[in-house]
């Protein structure tokens, strides 16, 4: 017997990211748009991708990745809007990562869609470091989180392309200056698109279906 | 915050190097963990401990390498990121230096430009001590 060591070399986050790759390019065979939906928890990832949907579910093929700790009750949404959805629930995970998203878009219908929408695990912190394989990264707030929500959590808004502060309506009602949210954002990452939005009055809702239009004909 | 899941993919790592070097047992591991890589060492190695249990890996020194953030400039300053911190709290130090990185702070040399993270955020196996039979 003796001892021997060994080089390994492996790296979680670099393999995950080879990993999200693979996806991107699989995604791009397709001509399919990936979008990661990050965010608070309840912040409203759900509901907007709903929106997205209703608008936009006549035009192109949308699919959805709902993933949710327990249970399927996001996917549940989405099914009921008619698209093929594949739910993954991450168990103790806090964060979707390239492998889980990998085996969720093997089993989708990629020659009929043009987006996929991946809704991230509520969480601000966890899904900044993994990258999934899309196309455009979207962090979600809301008013209700509070002010301060955007500097407490600098790194994602660093790396997304577009911010949305969701809720606007109530914000008066939880004394919350939505135009600090995303002037914080802005100064965290002044390329950053920042919206204002709001399910209830509509607010900036036009200009979030804008978004993913654009991108998704940027593509084509 | 995500630690056994990421104990689980240390220990997959392991095992595969193990397995292709005849091991027949590992006595320790070398992982160099990055200061801004969102993991708590303690809270790894525990995850590690458990997850490694009646394998060639259980009982094994799971040696925690840590890895400051280390930016470098255009302007070819490079050097460790001081977040400056009199706190001993990791987890503070952690945000606090986050938070300074992602709210561009310039070159500490130059003063107009952003130095970019070269290293800090790496959760690497990096190698392994295993016992192999003599005669294998
Ligand atoms: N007032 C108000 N409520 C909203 C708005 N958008 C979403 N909500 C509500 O906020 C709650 C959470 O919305 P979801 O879309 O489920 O949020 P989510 O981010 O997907 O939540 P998780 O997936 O659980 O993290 C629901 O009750 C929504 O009806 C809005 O613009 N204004
Ligand atoms: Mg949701
Ligand atoms: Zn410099």
């Amino acid at each position: 017997m003796h001892d021997l060591r060994v080089e390994v070399g492996y790296d979680v986050l670099q393999a995950n990211e080879a990993l999200a790759e693979k996806n991107r390019r699989l995604l791009d065979g397709f001509g399919v748009t990936g979008f990661n939906i990050m965010g608070a928890i309840g912040s409203g990832k759900t509901t907007l991708i709903e929106l997205a949907v209703e608008k936009l579910g006549d035009k192109y093929g949308i699919g959805a990745i709902a993933g949710d700790i327990v249970a399927d009750i996001d996917a549940d949404r989405f099914r009921l809007h008619d698209i093929p959805t594949i739910s993954l629930n991450t168990g103790r995970e806090c964060h979707l990562d390239a492998h889980l998203v990998e085996h969720a878009i093997e089993q989708m219908p990629l020659d009929n869609m043009d987006i996929l929408f991946m809704e991230n695990v509520g969480n601000l912190i966890c899904p900044t470091d993994y990258s999934l394989g899309e196309h455009h990264r979207v962090v979600v707030v809301s008013v209700s989180e509070g002010d301060d929500m955007v500097k407490k959590h600098p790194m994602i808004f660093k790396t997304c392309s577009l911010v949305i502060v969701n809720k606007v309506d109530i914000a008066e009602a939880v004394d919350v200056d939505a135009d600090k949210m995303a002037d914080d954002a802005l100064g965290i990452n002044p390329r950053i698109g920042a919206l204002k939005t709001s399910k209830i009055t509509g607010e900036g809702i036009d200009d979030w279906i804008k978004f993913i239009e654009v991108n998704v004909n940027a593509r084509r | 915050m995500h630690e056994y899941g990421v104990a689980m993919e240390v220990y997959e790592a392991v095992m595969d190097v193990a397995s292709k070097n005849d091991a027949t047992r590992v006595i320790s591991i070398d992982l160099e963990l990055g200061e801004l890589a969102h993991i708590n060492s303690e809270q790894l190695c525990f995850c590690f401990e458990i997850i490694a249990k009646e394998s060639l890996a259980e009982g094994a020194d799971l040696n925690i390498i840590s890895i400051p953030p280390t930016i470098k400039c255009k302007c070819g300053y490079e050097g460790v990121f001081d977040s400056h911190s009199s706190s001993n709290s990791d987890d503070t130090k952690q945000c606090r230096a986050l938070s300074d990185l992602a709210l561009n702070m310039p070159c500490p040399e130059c003063e107009n430009s952003m130095p970019v993270l070269i290293s800090g955020r790496e959760i690497n196996v990096r190698d392994i001590k295993i016992e192999v039979e003599e005669n294998a």
